[in-house]
């Protein structure tokens, strides 16, 4: 189905390297979680997957197509790949109510107004936000804000979803809460996962295979088992 | 916070509505004891007739305004299009160019009989003398008002609400319709209501170009009015209540605001316009030509030339200058000018200071009231204005036909300029630097000296060069007030015309252009960018 495939990716901004030699491998239907510490280059992986960012090199694949080739110039616009993405700011529309910012994806894909209406109320109800659908964003909470985004990328049922610190804003209940139902959506409808997080606990409960980034380079990769006891999270557990 | 200098706050108010409120409050003063003048003139079919010509024109122009504005603003924010750096500066450019001179610039393209653009046919194709010539000439003036604010609207969003909409699977013109657009309509709708306002108050460019067009606008009506002897001071302040409440209009209008905070500053996508890119890349540069390079080139071309309309080389010269500046009316006129401007900027900077410094280091009842009275002068249209001050100061302190109520008008009309531009700088300030300096027992004018103006100081001299600049290129209330052996560089330029001759209007012109550039150049440098194009 659709797997990604990174080779070789680099990138920098205004001369200062952000990440390189960037090779990642998330199977088909996996849910593969990005730890790193604060400003290594995860939410610029991220980002060049969903077409947000060109690389400087390497080239990445989405399934069958070739999303983007630096050698060769190809690229496929953002919109057109099939990904969703959750936003670490979350990007919630200031002018939409909640309703309108979660079904905005199906209104995009031209679905019919009920059906849209209806899927979202299920999906609000989901992410524990049903009740809330006509108020707009600056009456929302900041964690209120975090489950429209996270909702609004769930309701697509995209092939690839592309998270980023979607759950940062929330009490530690609502986190494994909310970690639990989007595990079981995924594996009702079957999208791969590329998950980014700071919280290894979170990392080592949900995901399939870890990977973890030190200054814009992989520094380990591996299932949970096989990291658990890798350095680099160790130490993170000692400071922290 | 402490307790403010009381006799600070009446000295700061007495100075603001003497200044600018008086006058305002005699023009309505007189249309009120006007009785059956006020409805009379203010129904009259002529009253009517400028009334629908200003409505016509600042609709047309606002609408120009936002087609040219707000696609470039978007263009050069937002997509991949080359020399966008080029783009910015230059598409701003107008912003500082007056008005009047745009006029001047467009009568020497596009004058039926003489203009550079009519040169290649017999008979005039382009006649800069008409509403849709006038409303060319304001729409490429004040197109910079909406590219501006909708660039810093578009700017100062979350570049990841538009990410997120395409991430949803909308294309680019889809984030543009769905998010850009929505998020962009309250800066569309207030900087369109801005061009309304100025369209509807300007004075300058009507007067050049209705004229000889034969159509009458508000402003120009008041002014023929004015210069009427009998009942003329209160039929044309009967008119200035018309055309006030007109101006004001877009204040109604407000466009609701979202709080838009940015998240992380990441770099918005930049849209790839593909095999547009070229294409766009043209119209900009096409933009750029008409709003800036043709006039301006024009205008230059048009001092440099013997005789007007002529391109062969033998016609060109340099001696126009020497001559134009030479003669001892336009040299006194600069002189005039130029120590009036730099007088009233000072003095405007010393009383925005205190305005500013009231309104956002002290809780006194009353400090909004102040900074929205010293800015009511600003929205209001110079000719009203320059009525009011006439009507003030004819007695029983005498100053109408003296250089002073010159100087009364520019400080009273350009105070605000500066009160805001020392509000941001003096908001800026942490409390507990002055406070510091209080605890080490300095007070009054030795704690301004030595902590708040080294502290604010960019502020300062920006909001000296933003009163100095349009102060130096003022032209209605000028004209307006001027007097016999009273006159201004703007009031040369508008004589000039009168007499035409636009070769010497052309010098006088070029010398203003270079000195508003020059001095913007300064603004920009002094300011790090923050003011100034
Ligand atoms: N548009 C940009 N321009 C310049 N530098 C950038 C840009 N985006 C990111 N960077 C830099 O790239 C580095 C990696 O940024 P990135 O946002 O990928 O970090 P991150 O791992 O997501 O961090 P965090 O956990 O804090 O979100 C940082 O040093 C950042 O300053
Ligand atoms: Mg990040």
């Amino acid at each position: 189905m659709t797997a990604i495939h990174c080779r070789g990716l680099a990138k920098s901004f205004d001369g200062t390297v952000v990440l390189r030699d960037f090779d990642l491998v998330v199977e088909s239907g996996a849910f593969v979680s990005l730890l790193g510490a604060s400003g290594c280059g995860k939410t610029t992986a991220l980002r060049l997957v969903a077409g947000l960012e060109t690389p400087d090199a390497g080239r990445i694949e989405v399934g069958e197509r070739v999303v983007v080739d630096a050698a060769t110039g190809a690229f496929i616009a953002p919109e057109a790949r099939r990904i969703g993405m959750v936003f670490q700011s979350y990007a919630v529309w200031p002018h939409m109510t909640v309703l309108e910012n979660v079904a905005y994806p199906l209104r995009v894909r031209g679905v019919a107004k009920a059906q849209r209406e209806s899927e979202t109320r299920r999906i609000l109800a989901v992410v524990g936000l049903d009740g809330l659908e006509e108020r707009k964003p600056a009456q929302l909470s900041g964690g209120q804000q975090q489950r429209v985004a996270l909702a609004r990328g769930l309701i697509m049922e995209p092939d690839v979803l592309l998270l980023d610190e979607p759950l940062s804003n929330l009490d530690a209940k609502l986190r494994v809460r909310m970690r639990r139902d989007i595990r079981r959506i995924q594996q009702e409808t079957g999208f791969t996962v590329l998950y980014v997080t700071h919280d290894q606990e979170e990392a080592l409960a949900i995901s399939d295979r870890l990977v973890i980034l030190e200054g814009g380079e992989i520094l380990a990769q591996g299932t949970p088992d096989e990291l658990r006891d890798h350095p680099f999270l160790a130490s993170e557990e000692a400071s922290a | 916070m402490r307790r403010p200098g009381r006799v600070r706050f009446w000295l700061a108010l007495g100075a603001v509505v003497v200044l600018g409120i008086l006058p305002l409050a005699l023009v309505v003063k007189k249309a009120a004891g006007a009785g059956d003048i006020f409805w009379e003139t203010v129904t009259s079919a002529d009253a009517l007739d400028a009334l629908f010509a200003t409505l016509r024109l600042a609709l047309g122009t606002t609408l120009v305004a936002l087609l040219l504005g707000a696609p470039s603003a978007w263009l050069t924010t937002r997509t991949d299009v080359p020399w966008k750096g080029f783009f910015r500066t230059t598409l701003t450019l107008p912003y500082i160019v007056p008005p009047y001179i745009a006029a001047l610039a467009w009568i020497t393209l596009a004058d039926p009989a003489i203009g550079f653009l009519n040169a290649p046919f017999d008979s005039g194709v382009f006649d800069i003398f008409s509403m849709h010539g006038l409303t060319w000439v304001m729409g490429l003036s004040f197109y910079p008002y909406v590219f501006l604010t909708v660039r810093a609207a578009l700017e100062s969003a979350d570049p990841s609400l538009e990410d997120a909409a395409r991430m949803s699977g909308a294309g680019p013109w889809r984030v543009v319709k769905d998010v850009a657009f929505p998020l962009a309509r309250p800066a569309l709708i207030s900087s369109g209501g801005l061009v309304f306002m100025a369209t509807a108050s300007a004075f300058g460019a009507p007067v050049l170009i209705g004229n000889r067009a034969g159509i009458d606008f508000l402003s120009t009506r008041i002014f023929d009015l004015w210069s009427d002897d009998l009942g003329g001071i209160a039929r044309a302040s009967s008119l200035s209540c018309l055309l006030f409440a007109f101006a004001l209009i877009p204040m109604l209008l407000r466009g609701r605001h979202h709080a838009v905070l940015t998240g992380q500053a990441s770099q918005p996508t930049l849209v790839r316009l593909g095999r547009a890119r070229r294409p766009v890349q043209v119209g900009l540069l096409l933009l750029v030509l008409l709003a800036v390079f043709l006039p301006l080139g024009a205008i230059a071309l048009t001092a440099c030339l013997r005789v007007a309309g002529d391109l062969s080389p033998s016609n060109f010269t340099l001696s126009k200058f020497a001559d134009v500046l030479g003669a001892s009316e336009n040299g006194r006129a600069l002189w005039t000018s130029l120590w009036l401007a730099a007088a009233a900027a000072t003095i405007a900077v010393a009383l925005g200071f205190l305005i500013a410094w009231l309104q956002v280091k002290t809780r006194r009842r009353g400090r909004h009231l102040l900074a929205g009275l010293a800015a009511l002068p600003l929205a209001t249209p110079g000719t009203v204005l320059a009525l009011g001050l006439f009507l003030l100061w004819v007695g029983p302190v005498r100053l109408v036909y003296t250089v002073w109520i010159l100087l009364v008008a520019y400080v009273a009309k350009h105070m605000a300029l500066a009160a805001r531009a020392l509000a941001e700088g003096i908001g800026a300030v942490d409390d507990a630097l002055p406070d510091a300096a209080r605890m080490s027992g300095a007070k009054g004018w030795f704690l301004f000296r030595t902590v708040w103006a080294p502290l604010v100081l960019p502020s300062i001299v920006a909001g000296w060069f933003l009163v100095f600049m349009p102060s130096f290129s003022e032209l209605t209330m000028s004209v307006i007030l001027m007097g016999p052996d009273l006159e201004t560089i703007g009031t040369r330029m508008y004589v000039m015309r009168e007499y035409k001759s636009p070769t010497s209007a052309s010098v006088l012109a070029t010398v203003v252009l270079g000195l508003v550039i020059g001095s913007n150049l300064i603004l920009r440098k002094l300011s790090g960018g923050r003011y100034g194009v």
